[in-house]
């Protein structure tokens, strides 16, 4: 009796069409195996994409907020030096903010400053009609000096890293930088003792034997060591007496990494108000 | 000697093996067609649902995508008395800092069309090029609301409107959203605004 097979094996001819069959189904297999591992790695990408945007927006906030803390308990609650101000990795865990600190108030205040300071800023280069618009329409935000008669994005992409619109005018000595100092008025050599005080012994500024001038009426007195001539004494008890100067400063800029190992999640730029803790300006990247 | 060849001994194809019948040829070439048809077809349905799921996926991926980016810019609004930070259930429309300059960012519902529009303009300049574009579409409703002090109620709390009279930036904005599919809802919370 002849058997049957429900599967009867192919001859020899037939195995040619069962090889193109498996083919096929191994290549459609293939496509829908890579599209969907494609749609998954998207999914998975815009998952993190939403957890890492949300979850570092509260991390730099509480990076703000650590940092307002530990400057009111550490010192005071306003920050005064370069050292204070040192760059730091604050750890929460899973995550790591990288925080960068610069004085607004080393800058020169483009809103509360007079005329003949304004002059000397590089990119306005004694433009007085410039100047009388600055004057006339305080700026709120640096870029609103853009809205101004006169001003164009040359001389705004000059100026803008020098000026600040925070504070109330008068320039912390104590982190102003040079070119700060410069447009205050103070000459080279002035520049050069001030720089060579804050330093310390090590010569370095931000580091632990940094000098800091405690009082401004002090100034005069802790620059004689390093050289300060009658003259030079003489322009900064003047620039005291027109109170453009102080020793602290409430208003600092964060630059934060938002980072989980190596790996930057989110940067963060902030502007703090240390006194009133608000924040006044908050950008994300 | 001569060779084992149909030709030559004389013997008819269809009593050999080295050829194939008419039959057997049409068969094979059904047989083919069948095959090449089948495989073509359901590569053809796979697409299909392919695409289907994609867009699918797709309208899902765009709410969610244009609500993180609505909150990233409401979280970047500054405080400037040059732009007020204005808003209503349907839009808002609050400053930014971007690229060097200070601009005025939109949102905007419109019910008719279903879908949330955004817009920037330049503070001081030109409109950006290709601005005021849909970023959400499909969207059967979208509402907006204020938290800050309420000066009628004299109570901190979430409002429908916000406007210029009302001081600086809201502390936080809920933004409600719902599309086909699924209803979002984000408080965003406004940094300058604290």
């Amino acid at each position: 009796m002849k058997r049957l097979f429900l599967f009867p094996r192919a001859n020899r001819r037939n195995r040619g069409t069962i090889l193109i069959v498996a083919v096929g189904t191994i290549v459609v297999l293939s496509i829908l195996a890579v599209g969907a591992g494609s749609s998954v790695s998207q999914e998975l990408r815009l998952s993190a994409f939403l957890t890492d945007s949300n979850t570092s927006f509260y991390y730099g906030l509480s990076a703000v907020r650590a940092m307002k803390a530990y400057w009111q308990f550490a010192s005071s609650p306003l920050v005064t030096t370069f050292y204070e101000l040192r760059p730091r990795p604050l750890d929460f865990g899973e995550r790591t903010v990288e925080a960068v600190f610069s004085d607004e108030e080393a800058l020169v205040n483009i809103s509360r400053s007079p005329s003949e300071i304004l002059l000397r800023i590089p990119g306005i280069d004694g433009n007085e009609a410039l100047v009388q618009e600055i004057l006339a329409s305080p700026a709120a935000l640096k870029e609103d000096l853009l809205r101004l008669n006169g001003m164009d994005p040359e001389i705004y992409a000059t100026l803008k890293d020098l000026v600040t619109v925070y504070g109330d005018g008068k320039v912390n000595i104590n982190t102003a930088t040079p070119q700060t100092l410069s447009i205050l008025g103070c000459g080279e050599p002035l520049v050069r003792k001030i720089a060579e005080f804050r330093a310390g012994e090590d010569a370095l500024e931000g580091t632990e034997d940094d000098n800091v001038f405690n009082d401004v009426n002090v100034i005069p007195t802790l620059l004689q060591p390093y050289g300060l001539t009658a003259s030079e004494k003489i322009f900064l008890e003047g620039l005291i007496f027109a109170q453009r100067l102080k020793t602290y400063s409430g208003n600092i800029r964060f630059e934060m990494a938002v980072k989980q190992g190596n790996k930057t999640l989110r940067t963060i730029r902030a502007v703090v108000d240390l006194a009133s803790g608000q924040i006044k300006r908050w950008d994300e990247e | 000697m001569m060779k084992n060849n149909a030709f030559q001994t004389g013997r008819s194809v269809s009593q050999g093996r080295e050829g194939f019948t008419l039959v057997e040829a049409l068969i094979v070439v059904s047989l083919f067609a069948m095959l090449g048809l089948s495989l073509s077809a359901s590569f053809a349905t796979g697409l299909k649902v392919w695409k289907r799921a994609a867009a699918l996926v797709y309208s899902q991926r765009q709410p969610i995508i244009g609500l993180e980016r609505l909150a990233l810019e409401l979280r970047r609004a500054v405080a400037t008395p040059s732009l007020a930070f204005t808003g209503s259930e349907d839009q808002c429309s609050f400053p930014n800092v971007l690229s060097e300059g200070l601009w005025n960012i939109s949102y905007r519902y419109d019910a008719a069309t279903e879908k949330i529009y955004r817009s920037a303009v330049a503070a001081y300049g030109e409109e950006e090029a290709g601005a005021s574009r849909s970023i959400i579409n499909h969207v059967e409703n979208f509402t907006l609301s204020f938290y800050g002090y309420n000066p009628v109620s004299e109570v901190m709390e979430f409002m429908d409107t916000w406007s210029a009279n009302l001081s600086g930036l809201p502390k936080a904005v809920r933004v409600t959203l719902q599309v086909k599919g699924g209803e979002f809802e984000k408080v965003v919370l406004i940094p300058a605004g604290q």
